[in-house]
């Protein structure tokens, strides 16, 4: 009985699935099977009422008061504000007329908008939701496929988490006490990489794609007006948020509010708003944020409730079962890491195994493959390639739920977990040859040095 | 002494216990977090595995500046911390932390444990239903990180600086914009200029977490955190609920913690300063000039915290008793360092 | 009961078009956040701790007209194969064994929560920050009794269905 017991958070994850795809809303299946474990932990006394105390504190102090969460209402709005005043329309057709020689140009320039935006900020439900506001209208309209354009947005929305600045990483460096300029530095390359990788499949996939269309043909008349009104505005805006990054003018997070603000000016000076318009901007925001943070107040209740029965210590001591050579144990505790990824936000599993690898780590002798010294934050870049995938794996891929809240009605959640599956694929290889590799990584720190 | 304190007069008849101590710190962290771990394991050696405490990493269960309600509701059953971070709810106990040129280790500790000091501690978390043992200390802080040489007291006006608790009055009084950035945004905020400057914590924390690389200036000393508490809180019901001997086996891990965070503390810096010197980190002493500012600042900040709060004025003027019939026995006993 | 579907709807509606202000506020309190201190050497601690403020307050009065206005994420693969009665039961479900009983734990210990930080007074633990935390803190179980006002919405909408 006692090991039931123990195992009771395991069974917490097949009554999520089952309620998860009843259809009723994710946020409310998380905070609800979270208080029905609670309970059922009360009755086996391993739960106390009291505890539930802690699901306002988690609110109170992981979300209300995180002051880098300010970034995802900011960039929502900032996104909804390009949508619904056409300028994002206007940036990615002229981005699209620009790359009309390449295959697949305009899904080409949603990565390269995805890799520039992840230089903005790492918090995945802001970069996700305001390049799937800007790209789906655009990528349906040319035809591109419904799971090609979901996997395509998916997937560059959440470069932002690797490539830094990235808050994700300033976490892990906390955790595993590295510097985090380090982290950064060692990051980059394996982010431009998968960039790249994204690119080249997206040129394999599109090559001899006829259906798409690459000009509106309307708009190919003069290429000048096209660069002036449509490019140039927007791209200085983005240009805006990111100069104000690196000038040091302001945080990431505060560059979310200067970005809202420009678009809002640049709608003003175009001319393309009216008040009934800005409410119906603020409203989408709005509900917009409230899709978002259900699911980040839903999530915490649930992985506290996980925690707080014994879960950590499954995940632990089933770790500890493993033994083996070094590169046994790395890949264990990758599988580990993409396993949790499947049901879990990066936060909480960065609690969870961190710790607990950091010591495995640190004693481990890899021959030459890595230096000793490396090891920590090689690793850590793997375990951050890894977290980003699991923004995309089905069927808890938080990316995957904010892109359905904001997706035209067209688009089902089986064409967003179908359309990532390439690019899951792509991101597993990139992290076999960071492992293989580790060069990929630990170069550039190492030049810089 | 004060060390074994019989929470009544009846004993409690043993019984295992487990647990949960939510942290505020990463154990990864010397000091701040390893001495936390160290209680963790020695607890259950000492207790021959009748007391358990089971750590989690900050956030993991509670967020860093939640725990105190937490433990105070009986929703956790304890908590790793520094009695600083509860400045916004019980602002004496800021008094139990660290304070601005405050007494080093033996005499802090001497005021606490013969001085009348944990009595008024005891006394106030006792009232938010929480007994709190101090379980941890750790060697004097640097000052802080500077991207810019600090030359005269001129240059500090406008500069912008991560900074918490009591030191971030005495550093707006001398001009600086000070900001209390979470944990994650510091690093990239100096990396990219939106902060000029931040303090951390001592040199083998911060030489770990890499700083170095972003901020040249490396300042001593640390006059706002000469010597600095940690605390173990548990909820006052299940302090209660221990026996006698799971009290004493508690206060004298603690107590073992408190040398070893010394000996550990005092032993470890000088390796990481060299390290720092080796990647071409500038270290400086603040000039007189500037440590008899501060400390002129500091006066006045504190006399404004005593008035505004009574705990406050009580723990404050118990320490400048004790300190001022300590200096007799400190000027007598003790080898003068500028000799 | 068709008038306290209305009422309901009233309030969660007027609470969200304060989420338009709180939203602009925060906007325009990061712009003269980062104007001041680059420019005008402000200190920023309050404006910083505005800015959480208005961004809490924003996203928990606005969670239960996001349920209302039927915006929150829903894995739709089996849904569209239900039968609209399935579906229907399913929402009312969801709504009385998951929504309601997590909206109802989290206002009562929100209560306290809340209560907490206004008997002790508690301010900011930086200090030039705001005080009065028990303000932004009597968002959270506002926030939740709006969310579970949308719950009780949604139903009085699908029973409606069931007779009509
Ligand atoms: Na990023
Ligand atoms: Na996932």
């Amino acid at each position: 009985m006692a090991n039931l017991i123990e195992l009771l958070p395991l069974l917490m994850f097949p009554v999520l699935g089952f309620f998860l795809f009843s259809g009723y809303p994710v946020a409310f299946v998380l905070g609800g099977v979270g208080l029905f474990f609670g309970l059922v932990g009360m009755e086996l006394d391993i739960f106390n009422f009291k505890e539930f105390f802690l699901i306002n504190s988690r609110i109170f102090g992981g979300v209300v008061e995180n002051i880098v969460l300010i970034a995802i209402p900011m960039f929502v709005f900032m996104g909804l504000i390009l949508e619904r005043s056409g300028i994002a329309k206007e940036l990615l057709q002229s981005l699209q007329i620009m790359t009309r020689r390449a295959p697949g140009g305009l899904a080409m320039s949603v990565t390269l908008l995805g890799t520039i935006m992840a230089a903005t900020t790492g918090i995945i439900g802001a970069s996700v939701v305001m390049i799937s506001l800007m790209a789906y209208p655009a990528m349906l309209a040319a035809n591109y496929d419904k799971k090609f354009t979901s996997g395509t947005i998916a997937a560059a929305g959440t470069l932002g988490i690797l490539i830094p600045p990235s808050i994700m990483l300033v976490i892990m460096g906390d955790l595993l006490s590295i510097s985090v300029t380090d982290l950064f530095m060692t990051a980059l390359v394996p982010g431009l990489m998968l960039a790249v990788f994204y690119m080249i499949y997206i040129v394999f996939k599109n090559y001899n794609n006829k259906a798409v269309i690459t000009v509106p043909t309307d708009l190919e008349t003069d290429l000048s007006i096209v660069i002036f009104q449509g490019f140039l505005p927007a791209i200085l805006l983005i240009m805006m948020v990111l100069g104000s990054i690196f000038a040091g003018l302001t945080t990431p997070t505060e560059a979310a509010g200067i970005g809202a603000f420009g678009a809002l000016v640049l709608t003003v000076l175009k001319k393309k708003i009216t008040w009934n318009k800005l409410w119906e901007m603020c409203d989408g925001t709005i509900k917009t944020s409230g899709m978002i943070f259900g699911i980040f107040v839903g999530a915490t209740a649930f992985s506290y409730v996980f925690r707080s029965l014994g879960g950590d210590d499954l995940i632990i001591n089933f770790m500890n079962g493993f033994s083996g050579g070094p590169w046994v144990i790395i890949t264990v505790l990758m599988v580990i890491t993409f396993l949790l990824g499947f049901f879990f936000d990066w936060i909480e599993i960065t609690l969870i195994i961190l710790p607990i690898f950091a010591p495995i780590l640190n004693g481990l002798d890899l021959g030459g493959h890595v230096e000793t010294a490396q090891i920590l934050p090689w690793f850590a870049v793997l375990v951050a390639i890894n977290l980003q995938t699991s923004f995309l794996t089905p069927p808890f891929g938080f990316a995957l739920f904010y892109m359905k809240g904001v997706a035209p009605k067209s688009i089902k959640m089986n064409d967003i977990y179908k359309g990532v599956i390439p690019y899951i694929i792509i991101q597993i290889s990139g992290l076999i040859l960071v492992m293989i590799f580790p060069a990929i990584a630990l170069w550039l720190p190492r030049i810089l040095d | 002494s004060n060390d074994v304190a019989p929470s009544t007069d009846e004993d409690i008849p043993n019984k295992p216990v487990n647990l949960k101590m939510a942290s505020t710190y990463p154990s990864s962290l010397v000091i701040l977090g390893t001495l936390a771990k160290r209680f963790e394991s020695q607890i259950e050696i000492i207790s021959g595995g009748d007391i358990k405490f089971r750590f989690f990493e900050p956030g993991a269960l509670s967020p860093p500046l939640e725990t105190f309600d937490a433990v105070s509701y009986g929703a956790l059953d304890s908590a790793w911390s520094s009695p600083g971070f509860w400045s916004g709810k019980v602002p004496a106990l800021q008094t139990f932390a660290a304070i601005p040129f405050g007494p080093d280790s033996a005499e802090y500790m001497a005021w606490y444990y013969s001085g009348g000091g944990q009595e008024i501690f005891e006394d106030i978390y006792h009232r938010h239903n929480i007994h709190s043992i101090i379980c941890g200390i750790s060697p004097p802080e640097a000052s802080g990180w500077f991207k810019e040489e600090i030359k005269t007291l001129e240059d500090l006006k406008g500069i912008r600086m991560r900074f918490f608790g009591l030191g971030a009055r005495v550093m707006t009084k001398m001009g600086v914009s000070t900001q209390l950035l979470a944990t994650g945004d510091i690093f990239p905020a100096l990396e990219l200029g939106a902060i000029d400057a931040t303090e951390f914590s001592v040199p083998a924390v911060d030489q770990k977490l890499g700083f170095d690389r972003i901020a040249k200036h490396y300042y001593f000393p640390g006059w706002h955190q000469q010597s600095t508490f940690f605390e173990l809180m548990i909820n006052l019901e299940k302090w209660n609920e221990l026996s006698r001997m799971q009290q004493a086996q508690i206060n004298s891990t603690c107590g073992d913690n408190m040398r070893y965070g010394i000996a550990e503390g005092e032993a470890l810096q000088a390796e990481a300063i060299n390290l720092l010197k080796e990647s071409g980190t500038i270290f400086h002493v603040w000039p007189d000039e500037f440590l008899n500012a501060f400390e002129t600042a500091w006066h006045e900040v504190a006399e404004e915290e005593a008035a505004k709060d009574p705990d406050f004025k009580r723990s404050w003027q118990s320490l400048q008793e004790f300190r001022q019939s300590y200096k007799t026995w400190k000027d007598l006993g003790y080898i003068k360092t500028d000799r | 009961m068709v008038i306290l579907k209305r009422i309901v709807d009233y309030i969660l509606k007027y609470t969200a078009y304060i989420g338009r202000f709180f939203l602009i506020a925060l906007m325009l309190t990061i712009i003269i956040d980062v104007v001041g201190r680059r420019f005008m050497n402000t200190s920023s601690v309050a404006l910083q701790e505005l800015e959480w403020h208005f961004h809490g307050a924003l996203f928990l009065l606005c969670l239960g007209f996001t349920y209302m206005e039927d915006a929150h994420v829903r894995v739709d693969l089996f849904r569209e194969k239900f039968t609209d009665k399935t579906n229907r039961l399913i929402e009312i479900f969801g709504c009385l064994f998951f929504l309601i009983p997590y909206c109802t734990v989290v206002i009562y210990f929100g209560i306290e929560f809340t209560l907490k930080s206004y008997l002790a007074n508690e301010v900011s633990s930086a200090a030039e920050g705001l005080s009065h935390r028990w303000i932004i803190k009597s968002f959270l179980p506002l926030g939740f009794l709006l969310l579970g006002l949308s719950a009780v919405s949604v139903l009085l909408n699908k029973s409606e269905d069931e007779n009509g």
